[in-house]
């Protein structure tokens, strides 16, 4: 959907500057930092716990940072509302893909550009190249998004962070009680928006799957960015946590 | 028998319109921001109150009654502004404590300003009573009526055909995830107090020409239209247009037969009913959030 220059390459999209994020009277997340590059694919993996989903609630403005710095763009948007960053490019799949359940597929689609303010016809051609992406919501275009597969919302959840045409696309656990063949199917078109260019950071506990599309990977534990990995070293790391497992 | 009881049934029907229109605004603020307003019913005592004050006043009839209105929906913004939104971030249980405040403190002010004395408001239009099979209507009964067309096709129109309406949609389905895609939660909550209080406003000066305006009027009208909205389900607005109807009706069926006095008693003995067999009322949705 975006496609950046791939000049641009090294501009950051994302810079997380040593947060601390406290939810309730927990501390969750400490002096986490971490950068996502235009055009780049970077997946966070750890165990369940580590703070990865209250580290994608921090960047987006849903669980605000104790302290630290979170910068979009060069734009400093620490203490921002979800709504300002959304005008800011920032979209997000959230954690069990949180459609709109009462809404139709193509009403679903359709609040992703909310914050654009497009015409109606540059979003027709927005949701037409979703319906590319995404071939099986087609047919269901004008039905229920609760009705569907949990694959299927899958896809609605994808599709409509694309139809905001995002600076960054914020995946939270997009594998997360898939069955197989979906899950494929979904990190399929994930790799396609990839090499489209759309800058992606992956929230994944399947490492095999993170190491598919990603260029390198932050591993996080209890709150802690603890090392990175290229997507080869995420890769063998998967082989060794799978055959150790077997 | 037969024909008084049809004359209740279309009695009945008037005041359920009022009801219904009460009730879309206790549905519309419910569906928006989650809370229950106890204020609404003082919105429709605004209107009716502002209405027959100014048209006492001089002024042409159906400008008053706009402006009535009108005074209703900035009654309704300042209620938000200045006490519902400071406080957002209370329990539910404190929130609903304040609206029952604000209840209490615009009855207060209305006794303040207009007095205890009722006043009156000249039918719309004038004419002879409509007759319907054997029974009759005023002529103000069609506009109340007629509001009620306008306000319930209006609604429905935006919340299924405007791209803001599903916008509300959403937020009501997933808040935080529609807050991610910049659907303005806190603008769409202060437009649901506006609009709801606007619709309360024009029931209370569609009621005044019959039953005339007094500063006490809201408490039942608002009542009436919590169990009609209760009656319906919390989160229809095509419910809250059953529950007033089949509130209105059942009322003055109940209070013609047997006496008066039976007419509230009826209206919540349904209303547990429905509670007891179906809690999401009539039209409501069992689970509302996905």
């Amino acid at each position: 959907m975006t496609s950046p220059a791939r000049n641009a390459q090294d501009t950051p999209v994302l810079e997380v500057e040593n947060i601390s994020t406290i939810r309730g009277r927990v501390q969750v997340l400490w002096d986490v930092s971490l950068t996502v590059n235009r055009g780049e694919t970077v997946a966070i993996v750890g165990p369940n716990g580590a703070g990865k989903t209250t580290l994608v609630g921090s960047i987006t403005g849903l669980v605000p940072p104790k302290s630290g710095r979170v910068r979009i763009g060069g734009v400093d948007v620490t203490g921002y509302s979800p709504e300002r960053l959304a005008t800011r490019g920032v979209a997000l799949v959230p954690e069990r893909r949180g459609i709109f359940a009462p809404l139709t597929v193509r009403e679903n689609l359709m609040m992703g550009a909310y914050s654009r303010r497009a015409k109606r016809a540059e979003l027709e051609a927005d949701l037409d190249d979703v319906f590319g992406l995404f071939p099986p919501l087609v047919r269901y275009r004008d039905v229920i998004a609760g009705s569907l597969s949990g694959g299927e919302q899958q896809m609605v959840a994808i599709g409509r962070a694309l139809m905001a045409k995002p600076e960054l696309l914020l995946l939270d656990e997009p594998s997360l009680g898939l069955a197989p063949k979906v899950r494929a199917e979904n990190f399929g078109a994930l790799a396609r928006l990839a090499e489209r260019g759309v800058t992606i950071l992956l929230v994944e506990q399947n490492l095999r799957l993170a190491a598919r599309i990603c260029q390198r990977a932050y591993l996080m534990q209890r709150g802690r960015i603890v090392g990175t990995e290229t997507s080869d070293e995420l890769a063998r790391s998967a082989r060794r946590v799978y055959l150790a497992g077997a | 028998m037969m024909a008084s009881l049809w004359q209740y049934v279309l009695s009945g029907v008037v005041d359920g319109a009022i009801f219904a229109l009460v009730a879309a605004g206790f549905v519309l603020i419910y569906q928006v921001t989650g809370l229950i307003n106890f204020a609404q019913g003082e919105f429709a005592m605004i209107g009716a109150m502002t209405a027959a004050a100014l048209a006492t006043a001089g002024m042409p009839t159906l400008a008053a009654a706009g402006i009535a209105v009108l005074a209703a929906a900035v009654v309704g913004a300042l209620c938000y502004l200045l006490a519902i939104r400071p406080a957002r971030k209370s329990t539910g249980v404190t929130l609903i404590f304040i609206t029952l405040g604000l209840d209490v403190a615009l009855r207060g002010l209305a006794l303040f300003v207009w007095g205890t004395n009722p006043l009156s408001l000249n039918a719309f239009s004038s004419g002879n009573a409509i007759a319907l099979f054997g029974g009759a209507l005023p002529p103000q009964a069609m506009w109340v009526l007629g509001s009620d067309v306008i306000v319930f096709a209006a609604l429905y129109l935006f919340f299924r055909h405007t791209y803001a309406g599903t916008a509300v949609r959403a937020a009501v389905a997933n808040p935080p995830i529609a807050s991610t895609f910049g659907i303005p939660l806190r603008t769409f909550a202060f437009w649901s107090f506006v609009v709801a209080a606007a619709i309360g406003g024009l029931g209370g000066v569609m009621i005044a020409p019959i039953t005339s305006a007094t500063y006490d009027m809201g408490l039942t009208l608002g009542l009436a239209g919590f169990v009609a909205a209760v009656l319906g389900g919390l989160d229809s607005l095509p419910g809250a247009l059953v529950g007033g109807f089949v509130l209105g009706i059942v009322e003055h069926v109940a209070g013609g037969l047997w006496s008066t006095g039976w007419e509230q008693g009826v209206g919540f003995l349904i209303l547990v009913l429905v509670l007891v067999l179906r809690p999401q009322g009539l039209l409501g949705r069992a689970t509302r959030r996905a």
